[in-house]
């Protein structure tokens, strides 16, 4: 396991996180660029060095700034894949899959078998006398996943592994990372500004925002309570922002979202505030509703999408102010008659909407 | 189609003016080298080819240019790494140091070199200590190539060494490395076409050298006496046999340019497409 806590500043950016990746398990590093994904991942590989905190591998401290620890990468058992995979271009796929071997002075019968093994298990042994540059892009990424395991490391890092393919390779070579990963007994850390990825990866999510960690937790917990602007917007819920106006009563508050006045459960905060309103909570009609729903707005229907998979579901985009999303079977779309122009009523529960943490 | 707007006659104008300077400029470099070698008869080269005195400066130059060239490599590879990995005060004074040499008229060089390594120089008694004798030795000319060829060598090898790919580095680092690992597996393979550009380059200087060699070592026959330098003897006395020198040394310089315009693209296709053949690449 992974443990991290750590603070680095460049410039006006500072990264400040803390985060576990245990053993057999990836844990994807998800956010946006410039979040700071990519100098994590290089703390944690030794390549550069926090000013604040510590960093311990499966008990081992890596980084200790109280103590003045500081292993350099080769005394780090971390397995590193960076961007582009950057392989040695002078060197065959064998040379450099032995390349940790050898740099680690092993004796010249381990360095065969270990490489030979890499490559067997990676099916490479028939493109063994290979350049990178005689490779696919999907190839590539084989060959230096193979050279980062081949010492066996605690972890193994991987910077966007599949950013520098095409799309249409893309598909293809994720499907195969999936497999690779796949029974891994070191921690994996992933690092993608994909979303699509990290669930596809991730055994843990966690979500990295200007340096800092927004949500962390399993997969599950990710996609059912999602935690931050950027894996709302991924996930296609209703994100507002709005202003706390007045005291709370009976356990809600009362929100200013640009000329509409929202209740909301009491955020036990004031001032600027984002909101989430997951599309399913949002319940439509073409007459002003009489229920029990706190919050309804009203505006003409703009647009209805089928939502994958299987488009049993329909996605309608009301221009309200603000505009929402509401997901709704076909048949109730059917059955309200709803179209474009078509004027509708959005109502949704106080309950059901989500405040953000700062 | 308008051939004849203002702009074409620009066009034209333009053309006719770079390939005009560019065929004026090859044949005014062309025409000593042709001059040279049409003085160059079957005759007076076989007649000269064999003369102890050719035979003499032949041998020393080679064996200098050898020598000086090897001193340089072994020293300025290193400078070459550290200037190009490392930054720390002062080093742009040191990076004009290494220079220098480069654009300080050779006579100079050769002033300064009797100054410093010279019987009554700032090292000379030291020198003299060891029982070592720089000026008017063959020594001494291995000395004034090294200090001459030295920045011909060092700035390619510097510029090579600071190309190599910072990723591939880290990616070095993070399979265990060492520093000294990482040199000689990755950066100075990967570096080669600019060691080799260097190594060429160095080796010409080393062999045209002339000034400082002059100046600081003298023209003994046999000791001293360089090709270039006894080029310059010759002129005075043989011509022919100043021909001869001359078309010996512009067929070594030729070669050594050859080998440094043309090596790097044919030494990586080499070894690229002689490998044993493999399956045919997938994609």
């Amino acid at each position: 396991m992974l443990e991290l806590q750590v603070r680095r500043r460049l410039g006006e950016f500072v990264l400040d996180a803390a985060l576990t990746a245990p053993a057999r398990e990836i844990t994807v590093l998800v956010g946006e660029s410039g979040a700071g994904k990519t100098t994590l991942l290089r703390l944690v590989a030794g390549l550069a060095h926090p000013d604040e905190g510590r960093i311990t591998l499966e008990g081992r401290v890596l980084f200790d700034h109280a103590s003045g620890v500081r292993l350099p990468p080769r005394a780090r058992a971390v397995g590193y894949v960076g961007q582009e995979y950057t392989l040695f271009p002078h060197l065959t796929v064998r040379d450099n899959v032995a390349f940790g071997p050898r740099a680690s002075g092993l004796p010249a019968a381990e360095v065969r078998t270990r490489t030979d093994a890499a490559l067997a298990r990676f099916a490479l042994a028939p493109l063994a006398r290979r350049r990178p540059a005689e490779l696919s892009g999907g190839q590539q990424q084989r060959v230096a996943i193979a050279r980062a395991l081949v010492l066996d490391p605690r972890i193994l890092l991987l910077d966007e592994p599949l950013s520098a393919l095409d799309p249409a390779t893309r598909r293809s070579v994720r499907i195969e990372l999936r497999q690779m990963l796949t029974g891994l007994p070191c921690a994996t850390l992933f690092v993608t500004h994909h979303p699509g990825d990290a669930l596809a990866f991730g055994d843990q999510i966690v979500v990295l925002e200007r340096g800092r960690v927004t949500q962390s937790g399993s997969r599950d917990a990710f996609v059912r309570h999602p935690r931050s602007a950027y894996v709302a917007e991924f996930l296609g819920l209703n994100l507002l922002e709005g202003e706390v106006l007045g005291a709370p009563s009976g356990g809600l508050v009362s929100v200013r979202v640009g000329e509409t006045r929202l209740a909301i459960p009491d955020p036990g905060r004031s001032g600027a505030i984002r909101l989430l309103v997951h599309p399913r909570e949002i319940v439509l009609s073409r007459e002003a509703p009489s229920g029990s729903a706190r919050n309804v707005l009203g505006g003409p229907v703009t647009e209805i999408l089928p939502e994958p998979p299987g488009a049993e579901q329909v996605r309608v985009l009301l221009g309200t102010h603000p505009p929402l999303a509401a997901q709704v079977s076909r048949q109730s779309a059917d059955l309200l008659g709803l179209a474009p122009g078509v004027w509708a009523y959005a109502a949704f529960k106080a309950a059901g909407v989500v405040v953000l943490p700062p | 189609m308008d051939t004849g707007s203002p702009r074409d006659r620009e066009g034209r104008l333009w053309s006719a003016w770079v390939v005009t300077t560019t065929v004026a400029l090859l044949a005014f470099l062309g025409l000593p080298l042709l001059g040279l070698l049409s003085r160059a008869t079957p005759r007076a080269l076989l007649s000269h080819l064999a003369d102890p005195r050719v035979l003499t400066a032949l041998e020393l130059s080679l064996l200098t240019t050898l020598t000086a060239t090897a001193v340089v490599v072994l020293f300025g590879t290193p400078a070459a790494y550290l200037l190009a990995t490392r930054s720390f005060p002062g080093k742009r004074g040191i990076e004009a140091l290494i220079e220098l040499p480069m654009v300080l008229p050779p006579t100079v060089a050769g002033f300064a070199l009797l100054m410093a390594f010279g019987r009554a120089g700032l090292a000379g008694g030291a020198l003299r200590a060891l029982g070592i004798s720089l000026p008017y030795t063959t020594l001494g000319v291995i000395v004034a190539q090294v200090f001459m060829a030295t920045p011909f060598y060092v700035a390619p090898a510097r510029a090579g060494f600071g190309g190599v790919d910072r990723r591939l580095l880290e990616a070095a680092d993070s399979l265990h490395a060492s520093e000294a690992f990482r040199f000689f597996h990755v950066v100075l393979p990967l570096a080669a076409p600019a060691i080799r550009a260097g190594l060429a380059l160095s080796a010409a200087r080393a062999l045209g050298e002339f000034g400082a060699t002059i100046t600081f070592a003298g023209n003994l026959p046999g000791t001293t006496q360089t090709m270039p330098l006894a080029v310059y003897l010759a002129l005075q006395t043989d011509l022919d046999l100043a021909v001869v020198l001359s078309v010996i040394l512009l067929v070594t310089s030729f070669a050594l340019l050859l080998g440094l315009r043309s090596a790097p693209a044919g030494w990586m296709g080499a070894r690229f497409h002689a490998g044993t053949p493999g399956p045919p690449p997938a994609r």
